[in-house]
């Protein structure tokens, strides 16, 4: 059975995107979103555990046995999440201060164990490897698009890295609006996350009645 | 070779998952170990810096107990004293933290920090200056720093910072 | 004493663990559908939460820090919860079988619920004494209970609003929850 890596790869971009479309990850998501620079490191930490528990348990997938597979996935996850932990407490500190307890609730992350249960071990290596990829991509973009709306509304800057950072500030200025603390709150959050699933769901649906159109047309028309 | 009962198997299985997981993570936590040692130094340290600049001063010279155990943190457990010292004179009003050693009276950090209003000129560059890691007995220190900030007036000023904080350590080890 | 009474206010109230810190919102989304189910699961991770953070707080003063390996934490408080959650599983099944059956499959996925690794390593991290941690890890899985409840409540009502299609399911389910956690957030002046 051959398998269009590229179609495996895109998949978990926008059609599976783990956050989206399959609502996972969500405290994460939720957490971790208040700038964008936590945003892409916390992506950063996840496509790293999810590509390297993908890639050793599609591995060992033939000799696991069933009973405890959830258990073996487990200790797979969290490995690479307690490796993850250790790299970022030496080499990038400030980003583990922010990031706080959700580093280590990566190993507990829906989407890392989903994808080890319903991909990696039933699909060879290369396979794993790319949906993890893909997965891990779609996580990146959906958290990055969230972090960008919560952190621009709340503060008038974006935060792409330490000190690098874009001020919107001009942009407020001229329609005469403030950016407010709310929606870096909790709070805040939630709605933003709200509003974004919706707006998306909403452009998947037109898309995919506007799709469902056209194949009638065809069918109609011979 | 017998095969195992399937529990045994199951539990073997798991077993031998954990010590490779484990040897994975210990192999990983030598090589990170002293990065994060190196982090938490900075990041205590900087904790201390903010504790001087903003401890109260109304006294000349009061023995400070909040900040001891972050100090002792520092210095591997070992008892200090941590007095605040603010030396007013005509020119400048300088806080000076300094910790010495309960047991030995040594000193083992000198801290100085000047309010905002200083008269141009003096000690600009003095503000929250550590001189750091010392270790030295108060007659090595008044040898040592002699011109220290290059400024005379302020290191007399913390010359005498600590000849106070050390007399008052003195007051206290013979009461 | 009045600290610990600022711990418990706080950790069911103002810094819900759902509402404030965001964890353990997967099985929210999914089991708050559904009063009664919303209860069973409610009790379940309560208990749970409070054996898993006794034991994971024992297992890193008595164990993880001395022997300093504290960086199998994550690992061994993983496990420890797994272990805990199967346990809990076979205890309900041969004494209360039908709250074993509603609960499903929700039960094992106590294991994957942030909320109670969440709590246990926060317990840790917030270096609390043995009283402060049963405190907080009571009153917080409590917390979850109470925003569980409440949801599940809201939620049967939701269903039979005309709600738009895109905004059906997870959305709503998020604006209806940032309600409550603006409410929970003002509780903050009873203190």
């Amino acid at each position: 059975m051959k398998v269009n890596q590229k179609q495996n790869f895109l998949k978990g971009l926008i059609k599976e995107n783990p956050v989206f479309v399959f609502v996972l990850g969500i405290c994460s998501t939720l957490a971790v979103t208040t700038s964008l620079e936590s945003g892409i490191g916390m992506s950063l930490a996840v496509i790293f555990v999810l590509f390297f528990s993908n890639v050793v348990i599609s591995l060992i997938k033939n000799i696991i046995p069933n009973d405890i597979r959830i258990p073996v996935f487990i200790i797979v996850i969290t490995t690479f999440v307690s490796v993850v932990e250790l790299i970022m407490q030496a080499y990038l500190p400030d980003l583990y201060d922010q990031l706080g307890v959700f580093v280590a609730l990566i190993a507990v992350n829906c989407i890392i164990l989903g994808r080890a249960e319903a991909f990696a071990s039933k699909n060879n290596v290369l396979s794993s490897a790319i949906d993890a990829l893909g997965m891990g991509l779609g996580y990146t973009i959906a958290i990055c698009l969230v972090s960008i709306v919560r952190e621009v509304l709340g503060t008038g800057l974006i935060t792409i890295w330490g000190n690098a950072k874009i001020n919107l500030m001009p942009i407020f200025d001229f329609f005469h609006v403030k950016p407010s603390a709310f929606f870096t709150s909790n709070v805040g959050a939630f709605i933003v996350l709200g509003i974004v699933i919706g707006i998306v769901n909403a452009i998947v649906f037109a898309v995919k009645d506007k799709k469902e159109k056209i194949k009638k047309e065809v069918k109609a028309n011979g | 070779m017998k095969k195992l009962p399937y529990p045994a198997y199951l539990a073997l299985f798991l077993g031998i998952l954990g010590i490779i997981s484990a040897g994975l993570l210990a192999g990983i936590n030598i090589l990170t170990a002293p990065a994060i040692k190196a982090n938490e130094e900075k990041k205590l340290a900087e904790q201390l810096k903010v504790i001087e600049v903003e401890s109260p001063k109304i006294l000349e010279v009061e023995l400070l107990e909040n900040v001891q155990n972050a100090y002792e943190g520092l210095y591997s457990g070992k008892e200090v004293y941590v007095f605040n010292v603010q030396n007013k004179n005509q020119y400048l009003t300088i806080q000076t933290l300094v910790v010495i050693t309960k047991e030995d009276g040594k000193i083992l950090n000198i801290s100085v920090g000047l309010p905002a209003t200083n008269p141009p000129g003096i000690g600009g560059s003095f503000e929250g200056v550590k001189f750091g890691l010392i270790d030295a007995t108060q007659e090595d220190y008044d040898s040592k720093f002699d011109k220290v900030t290059g400024a005379t007036i302020s290191s007399n000023s913390v010359k005498a910072c600590v000849k106070l904080a050390f007399d008052q350590y003195k007051v206290i080890k013979e009461a | 004493m009045a600290n610990l009474i600022t711990l418990a206010f706080g950790a069911l109230l103002i810094e819900n663990v759902l509402l404030y810190r965001f964890l353990g919102f997967c099985p929210f989304l999914g089991v708050s559908k559904k009063r009664s189910s919303a209860v069973g699961m409610g009790l379940a991770v309560i208990v749970v939460i409070v054996l898993a953070t006794i034991v994971t707080w024992a297992l890193y003063h008595y164990v993880l820090k001395p022997l300093d390996i504290v960086y199998l934490q994550t690992l061994t408080f993983i496990l420890v919860i797994a272990a805990l959650v199967q346990m809990v599983e076979m205890f309900l099944k041969k004494v209360v079988p039908p709250l074993y059956r509603s609960l499903g499959i929700y039960l094992p996925l106590i294991t994957t619920n942030c909320a109670v690794l969440g709590v246990a390593s926060l317990v840790i991290a917030y270096e609390y004494d043995f009283l402060s941690m049963l405190i907080f890890s009571f009153f917080s899985s409590v917390g979850f209970f109470l925003v569980l409840y409440i949801f599940s409540g809201l939620r049967e009502a939701m269903e039979q609003a005309p709600i738009p299609k895109p905004f059906k399911g997870t959305p709503i389910a998020l604006i209806a929850t940032a309600a409550l956690a603006l409410i929970f957030a003002r509780l903050g002046g009873i203190i």
